[in-house]
């Protein structure tokens, strides 16, 4: 096994002596990039291989094998030991689906609202959280970006100056006329 | 924008039929309702308002009743960057996103999870947008 993947179980030795202790994905990162020179978004991936009722563990290739189980997802952004026997089976990608949301839904979504489709959505938004890392992209944060958009860092229209317009009206203006480039100035 | 009309030379440049004829039916609504741009988002926020779990989008409803819009990307937008509205636009990389994850392509369903979940929409589609 590379060194790279013996930080995971190290990780475990060295920081989890107990089954209740807990830990963020921010945790994991700094103690591994004190050891190897890797991004926080692989470890971060990784360590998502290696979280038990993570349901889409499996994306990547390979998919996770026995000695991946090594991590238990309490909330999210809080993680602990597997504990074998106690915790949910595993989820592998050679489980049936059915199988694998009652184990999300045990672990994720209150009762009241374990439909399939509710736990399936908190899975991804859960994923897509811990995947970018803690930044914002709340409406005050992502305005900026917009404004940048709006104010010339991109090409200005040929046949349609901002004088005279207000932003809202520039703003639909360029939205209806320059999809996509928005789509590329966007949340850069 | 109010004197937006169909067939101004203007227009000539753009890629595709339907630009024009939105900015062309924005510029009618503001004409026939005696409304600035501002009156009109003031509008749109007032009845946004009136969002239920039943009815969790009605300014994005309105906007797109106004423009008989059939497809509402562009408008979700707008709805999401300038009402601040419930929404969740859907382009191609928030589609790859919600193929990945097993969800369907539909806003309204879209909202109602995030409400569901106690998420705002728009953050929530931003991340399937972010990330796709």
């Amino acid at each position: 096994m590379p060194s790279y993947l013996n930080h995971f179980q190290n990780f475990i030795n060295a920081k989890l002596p107990s089954v209740e202790d807990r830990f963020t994905k921010e945790d994991l990162v700094a103690w591994i990039q004190a050891r190897d020179n890797r991004t926080p978004e692989n470890i971060v991936e990784h360590l998502l291989k290696r979280t038990t009722n993570y349901e889409l563990r499996d994306e990547n290739e390979p998919p996770s094998k026995l000695h991946d189980d090594l991590f238990f997802m309490i909330e999210l952004n809080v993680f602990r030991r597997y504990r074998p026997g106690v915790d949910p089976v595993p989820v592998h990608s050679s489980q049936t689906l059915v199988a694998s949301v009652e184990t999300r839904a045990r672990i994720m979504v209150a009762p009241a609202r374990s439909s399939d489709m509710t736990v399936r959505f908190q899975t991804a938004v859960s994923a897509l959280d811990l995947q970018l890392g803690g930044r914002s992209l709340e409406d005050a944060v992502v305005k900026t970006s917009v404004r940048e958009w709006l104010d010339g860092n991109a090409e200005p229209l040929a046949w349609a100056m901002p004088q005279g317009m207000t932003e809202d009206e520039w703003f639909f203006v360029k939205l209806c006329t320059e999809p996509g480039r928005r789509k590329r100035k966007e949340l850069t | 924008m109010r004197n937006f009309v169909p067939g101004m030379p203007e227009f000539a440049g753009l890629r595709f039929r339907w630009m024009s004829k939105r900015l062309c039916r924005m510029g009618q609504i503001f004409r026939e309702r005696d409304l600035s741009m501002n009156e009109y988002v003031a509008a749109l926020h007032e009845i946004e308002r009136n969002a239920t779990p039943y009815n969790p989008m009605p300014a994005l409803d309105a906007i797109v009743a106004d423009h008989h819009a059939t497809n509402p990307k562009t408008l979700s937008v707008f709805i999401r960057d300038c009402v601040g509205g419930n929404c969740f636009p859907i382009d191609s990389r928030v589609s790859g996103q919600l193929v990945k994850y097993g969800l369907p392509e539909d806003e309204r369903l879209l909202v109602g999870l995030s409400l569901a979940i106690n998420r705002n929409p728009r953050q929530v589609a931003r991340m399937f947008y972010e990330l796709g």
